[in-house]
């Protein structure tokens, strides 16, 4: 039985359009034009309880608002959806004491005190037992080495060590799901990589169901088994994450700056050149023949500098969605 | 039922608590709080200066009555500016912002914890003080002695009328989820409730029925002094007890229907 | 800088100033809601008070005087207005003043341009609700006003939007010192208003206190234009009130720029 069920699930945003400038303004006072946009197209999954899914997807793609409808913010334009076998925009008290979200930007700490007084306000709301409530941090606080933080302000915190407090925060009264929204978002590597740690243990001590998404791959890699690829309001991969990895990350952007600008037909011999701009050569290769497209090029072309990045994200996922994928 | 009300005024008073302790850490802040009240407190009492000052009745209510009238005004603007105040002037940022999801998605009935998440004891207790002191000299003067049906009296109406003025402010705001331009909201009720600077007999016959019955704010001051000064009718006594409810119950229709619009992806 | 280019630029921020007000139209709506109210209540009580006799004096107001007072005073008001304090703390909390100290136009010329602009959208509509509001007046009370209580009433507006702009601006500029400011405005915002007889006539505080606000700033905001269009200034005075309206003028502007470069050499040390 799946824990959160998703049948066509569609929502649809319609705003107006603003003009420019002095006559713009003028005009809006009599005539706006409207506009609908789609956000979320038609979306079916399903995830089993317990499970770690990665919702992953460029920015704009839906995440974000699809995640607003399965937690009861939002309501959809069309499709239904259950999460614990509830409907989750109906709200229902039962529903919101067994769920969690936390969301990257936004806080539901109080800045100016220490977290431990935002728990203890979170343990009035979602009505935990005492005993319950101190065996429950007391294990959030081991397993996530907080200790140190609890006395100190929220805003002194770093902003790694605040995104840890606020999933603590959320975990305080042991939701079956916990929805989480870019996570990651704004932190540095380090911290990053640590919030990550922490979810991964999460997820063996407590089974709880965790929905994850964010843009970063990185984060995904790390949690999940199973991703769900979404772009343009639309599922465009669920599966395996393997499946997926090669693809997306596969891809490396190598840029080269020569010293003098060759012949374009010179530089298309090699696989995977793209363009050129000015000086500089943009080639996509595998990342298993970044090393050996490096060597030739630094030793056939007149190359004074190299920088190797990871393709963009929505190029793994364009492709995706063309059907170039290559497993 | 009961205990859903029960836990909601536990988690009150834990907000209350926090926000207190949250202020301290800025005592600028919360000094500066307790000045704005006190230039409130100035803009109410020049009425009481003009009243005295003319050395003549207004409506049959001498300036020492007035004095009681507007000390019962400020011990409820004190409710306002220190209950509900912040909430509502933050409400906006919050839902442009989005902040306002993480209010949704708590266990807690969602315009409770939006209308009174923050308070300000510091202008709650300076506006009770304030209102209290100018109630009693005003009694005083009178030879009205307050004596305990009075006091129980008097403050039954305050808290009818805390409970009107609650509803006065909060379904307006329900219009923030459609408009979000909610400091000119504010600023609307923010006028209506200037009306009660000076008694309600003031105003005309038709201003009195629209103040009393359609949107009801002489029912928020009027009431207290009313009773305290012996001036009760039965038709009076029987609407500041049923006010409330009728209010506070319109006022959550109206913020229910803001919020259905809110999640339905509005502004 | 050309004069030319100058006056572009600040026309810029005149035309920016005057989008954003014709943006929130319901904004405005509500403003005008919020000026009629307190005439209403005020108008109430003189009524109540005035009672019987409506030729008594008052304060030194007879009815007719202080119905006529309530009204334009009000209207005065809130055409004097300032808000731009807020984003002026703003500017300064956030550091974002920065931004501004950096660019061609200089930060005072901007906050007051853009205030201009504001106000030019308001003061049209004022106008209107003040000319509605005077014939009312003429209609009802049997209120007069010459052209040249219109005349002066004009050139005195615009002694009042410069005084209050600056009165404003000086107290705006606390919050390069003080950290919590943002509640203190309408707390000071209420108690310039009450000095310069926004609320009640200046004479309700008794005549020793009107003698001495009669020196201060604050009157020439609201008080002396009010009565200056109702013709309650006698001829004599005028010429000397406008001449302490000028000193104040000069002084409040070299106290702004003592305090604004003093503010700045603080917000240069210490940030936000």
């Amino acid at each position: 039985m799946s824990i959160i069920q998703l049948d066509n699930l569609c929502r649809n945003f319609t705003y107006y359009e603003k003009q420019a400038g002095l006559r713009g303004s003028f005009k809006n006072l009599f005539a706006r034009k409207m506009i609908t946009k789609e956000a979320v197209k038609n979306i079916s999954f399903a995830i089993d309880e317990g499970k770690t899914v990665g919702f992953l997807g460029p920015n704009g793609a839906g995440k974000t608002t699809t995640l607003k409808m399965l937690s009861g913010i939002m309501h959809p334009t069309s499709g239904s959806a259950k999460v614990l076998g509830f409907t989750p925009w109906q709200r229902k008290k039962d529903f919101r004491m067994q769920i969690a979200i936390v969301m990257g930007q936004r806080s539901q700490l109080w800045s100016d005190l220490p977290a431990l007084e935002s728990f203890d306000l979170n343990r009035a709301i979602y009505e935990i037992d005492k005993v319950q409530y101190k065996n429950t941090l007391d294990e959030l606080v081991a397993l996530f080495g907080i200790e140190q933080q609890l006395p100190v302000q929220v805003r002194r915190l770093s902003l790694g060590e605040r995104m840890k407090m606020e999933i603590v925060a959320s975990l305080l009264h042991r939701p079956k799901v916990l929805f989480l929204d870019e996570p990651t978002i704004g932190l540095d590597i380090i911290s990053q990589q640590a919030i990550r740690d922490l979810l991964k243990r999460l997820n063996s001590k407590f089974g709880t169901t965790v929905m994850l998404t964010s843009h970063y791959l990185s984060d995904i890699e790390d949690l999940c088994e199973r991703i769900i690829l979404i772009n343009h309001g639309s599922v465009v991969y669920d599966g395996a994450l393997s499946g997926v990895n090669e693809t997306l990350a596969g891809r490396k952007t190598v840029r080269l700056i020569l010293s003098e600008q060759p012949d374009v037909r010179r530089l298309s011999a090699y696989d995977g050149f793209r363009e050129i701009e000015g000086s500089c050569a943009r080639f996509e290769i595998d990342r298993a023949g970044v090393r050996a497209f490096s060597l030739r090029a630094l030793e056939e072309l007149p190359v004074i500098d190299l920088t190797i990045e990871d393709a963009p994200l929505e190029e793994g996922i364009a492709r995706l969605y063309r059907g170039e994928a290559d497993e | 039922m009961i205990k859903e009300i029960f836990k909601h005024l536990k988690v009150w008073m834990l907000l209350i608590r926090i926000n207190f302790m949250s202020q301290m850490e800025y005592r600028a802040n919360f000094v500066s709080g307790i000045l704005m009240e006190a230039g409130f407190l100035i803009g109410k009492i020049l009425y009481v200066v003009v009243a005295y000052r003319a050395g003549r009745q207004i409506m049959g209510y001498g300036p020492d009555e007035i004095l009681v009238f507007v000390g019962g005004f400020v011990v409820l603007t004190g409710f306002y500016a220190g209950l509900l105040g912040t909430n509502l002037f933050q409400l906006s940022s919050l839902v442009r912002d989005g902040s306002f999801d993480m209010i949704l998605v708590k266990p807690l009935n969602a315009q409770f914890f939006a209308t009174l998440r923050r308070s300000e004891i510091g202008a709650l207790a300076f506006d009770v003080i304030a209102g209290v002191a100018m109630v009693v000299i005003g009694l005083i003067r009178l030879g009205i002695g307050p004596d305990i049906l009075l006091i129980s009296g008097w403050s039954l109406f305050i808290a009818s009328g805390a409970a009107v003025g609650y509803a006065i402010w909060v379904a307006p705001m329900a219009l923030v989820f459609k408009i979000v331009r909610a400091d000119a909201i504010a600023g609307l009720v923010d006028t209506f409730w200037d009306f009660n600077n000076v008694p309600m007999v003031v105003y005309n016959k038709i201003g009195q029925t629209i103040g009393l019955f359609v949107i009801p704010i002489f029912v928020v001051t009027n009431f207290p002094a009313i009773f305290a000064l012996g001036r009760m009718t039965p038709l009076l006594f029987a609407w500041g007890l049923a006010a409330p409810f009728i209010t506070c119950f319109i006022a959550s229709l109206c913020w229910r229907a803001g919020l259905k619009h809110y999640a339905s992806g509005g502004n | 800088m050309s004069d030319a280019a100058a006056s572009m630029k600040y026309g810029k921020c005149f035309s920016l100033g005057f989008k954003a007000a014709f943006e929130y139209r319901i904004n405005f709506l509500f403003t005008v809601a919020g000026a009629v109210s307190p005439v209403v209540i005020q108008t109430v009580l003189w009524i109540a008070l005035y009672g019987q006799d409506p030729a008594a004096t008052l304060f030194g107001f007879t009815f007719a005087q202080m119905v006529a007072y309530t009204v334009i005073g009000q209207l005065v008001n809130r055409l004097v207005r300032t808000g731009f304090e807020y984003e002026l703390n703003n500017d300064i909390k956030s550091g974002t003043l920065d931004r501004y100290l950096v660019k061609p136009v200089g930060y005072f010329g901007y906050r007051l341009f853009s205030f201009l602009g504001d106000k030019l959208v308001q003061s049209l509509l004022m106008a209107l609700l003040l000319a509605a509001g005077v014939i009312a007046l003429v209609c009802t009370l049997g209120f007069s006003i010459t052209p040249a209580a219109v005349v002066l009433f004009i050139i005195s507006l615009a002694a009042a939007f410069t005084l209050n702009f600056l009165l404003f601006w000086c107290v705006g500029l606390a919050g390069f010192w003080l950290t919590e400011i943002g509640f203190m405005f309408e707390a000071s915002r209420i108690v310039i208003i009450t000095l310069a007889g926004g609320i009640f006539p200046i004479s309700v505080f008794g005549a020793r206190a009107e003698r001495i606000l009669a020196l201060l700033p604050f009157r020439f905001t609201i008080q002396f234009p009010t009565e200056l269009l109702c013709g309650r200034i006698p001829s004599q005075e005028i010429a000397p009130a406008f001449g302490i309206a000028a000193i104040w003028i000069v002084v409040l502007t070299a106290l702004s720029q003592f305090l604004w470069r003093r503010g700045l050499r603080r917000f240069a040390a210490v940030g936000s």
